[in-house]
């Protein structure tokens, strides 16, 4: 059975010129879609991606990488948003392309479904309380979309 | 009313309903609160004031002052006016320093305390221009966002922000503005209110469609009630990036159907209510095209053949919250409608300002 995860790789300077993502999809019969990245030669990079395959083949991928100091982290987790504080005007709908955010029809509340975020961080901005916010130092130092 | 329009007449509508509760939650800049903060001793006629460092205008007696929703701190301007009224409203503490020249019946030129709800006199909200009955649609054709008052505007037509709640808009039911004018009771931010002005920028003359709402920003109200009775779930502070600080403000108005053309006016759907389509992507803002509310609440509106995606900034869930709360004080006896003292002037127009 194949299982999609997304996962939050962080590495230093010496593993950028290394092709990981190569070796997950040939080593490790991984499918592997790239959903952001930030690669910087002078310090901590990451990248954003889904991976699919089987059970066996997601575990000794993660192996792989750990052993080459690359941290990699559900990418849940590196999610918040203050749910109980949101006034659902739906500013960040507008600016979510991946339809993590969304209005539902009906009752006009804002949802938030994680597992569709891509980590673009443009929602960050346009909540006007401000009740996102990416756990993720890369993103939250400085915009990578400028 | 506007679904049980499609199978009764506004006369069937005008004999079996009498009251509409209409509602919107949205941010609307132009508020703020007037506070009296009782006389200190010695006392001092306060001419500098801040509150958490916020400035607030106290160029009113000695110890009133304003507290404009928009008044950013220099410290850090994503907080303001707004904040400070809805820390008050919550009960909480905020520091006020005022300074003063010294006079010989105001001698006190320092103070420096602290201050809510319950230690200060009268806490009021005086809003000069909230409801505005239409607004413009925002869009961005240049090629970097754009950071507005319509929230944050993507490059190359990549949303389209709108505000009002469309057909459950106050003003968009009552749009001849019959039932409401000076004096009409309202809920405001949890609390009983009223009209108290017509609001700035009031504008009778825009453009009206064949449904007889104005396709345009119109007529606006200026509101006023008791901030110390306030929900603070129908008040909120927010901050636009790169734009300002601004608040949220709960309002809902009741409108009796008085008779076969209110009932018609209040059964408006989305359908019927437009906007123009704004270029905010251009310092002149031009029009581009327009739109109804029913596809802006789709999600996409059509624009030169090019699907836009679309967003509030006015929450609807709120506004239907706001419009039931309305309905079930009405019906229970808690919340009396009342007429208008007086009606709002015609005719009218905004001026834009002359540079010299």
């Amino acid at each position: 059975m194949k299982i999609t995860k997304k996962y939050i790789f962080t590495f230093s300077q010496k593993m950028a010129n290394k092709p990981i993502t190569y070796q997950l999809i040939k080593d490790h019969n991984l499918m592997v879609n790239i959903l952001n990245a930030e690669i910087t030669a002078h310090k901590r990079s990451y990248l954003l991606v889904e991976i699919c395959g089987s059970e066996e083949s997601l575990l000794s991928g993660i192996r792989f990488l750990e052993e080459n100091s690359v941290r990699c982290e559900p990418f849940k987790k590196q999610l918040l948003f203050d749910e109980n504080n949101c006034i659902s005007c739906g500013s960040c709908t507008g600016v979510c392309y991946s339809k993590a955010l969304i209005q539902d029809k009906s009752d006009r509340n804002i949802k938030f479904k994680a597992e569709m975020c891509t980590a673009c961080g443009l929602c960050l901005k346009a909540c006007p309380l401000q009740l996102l916010s990416l756990n993720f130092n890369s993103i939250n130092q400085h915009d990578y979309r400028k | 009313v506007s679904d049980l329009s499609k199978s009764k007449s506004p006369e069937e509508i005008a004999a079996t309903v009498d009251v509409v509760t209409t509602a919107t939650f949205g941010p609307m800049c132009s508020s703020g609160a007037f506070i009296n903060f009782g006389h200190a001793d010695p006392p001092i006629r306060m001419e500098e004031v801040t509150l958490n460092d916020v400035p607030v205008c106290a160029g009113v007696a000695a110890v009133d002052a304003y507290i404009g929703a928009t008044s950013e701190s220099a410290q850090n301007p994503k907080y303001g006016g707004a904040h400070i009224i809805e820390s008050l409203i919550k009960g909480e503490d905020v520091e006020l320093q005022a300074k003063a020249k010294g006079t010989d019946c105001y001698p006190n030129q320092r103070v420096k305390t602290r201050i809510n709800k319950d230690v200060i006199n009268e806490f009021y909200l005086f809003n000069p221009r909230n409801a505005y009955q239409n607004y413009a649609v925002a869009v961005n054709s240049g090629n970097k966002t754009k950071y507005t008052y319509m929230g944050n505007l993507l490059p190359d037509f990549g949303n389209a922000n709108y505000s009002t709640s469309g057909e459950l808009s106050p003003l968009l039911n009552d749009p001849e503005m019959r039932t409401i004018g000076i004096g009409t009771r309202i809920f405001l931010c949890g609390t009983q209110g009223f009209v108290s002005w017509y609001g700035t920028q009031f504008n009778t003359s825009k453009e009206r469609n064949s449904f007889g709402v104005p396709v345009g920003n119109s007529a606006t109200l200026a509101v006023i009630g008791d901030a110390k009775q306030m929900d603070p779930e129908f008040i909120k502070a927010a901050y636009y990036e790169k734009y300002g600080v601004t608040i949220f403000i709960g309002i809902g108005i009741p409108i009796p159907v008085l008779d076969a053309d209110i009932a018609k006016k209040v059964s408006i759907r989305n359908s019927q209510i437009d906007a123009y389509i704004v270029d905010y992507g251009k310092t002149e803002h031009p029009t581009l095209g327009k739109t109804n509310y029913e596809k802006l609440q789709s999600g996409k509106i059509k624009l030169n053949d090019k699907e836009i995606k679309t967003a509030p900034l006015s929450s609807i869930s709120k506004a239907r919250k706001i419009a039931d709360i309305l309905k079930s004080d009405i019906n229970k006896g808690n919340f009396f409608l009342s007429d208008a003292v007086q009606s709002f002037p015609k005719n009218t127009s905004a001026k834009p300002l002359n540079q010299e």
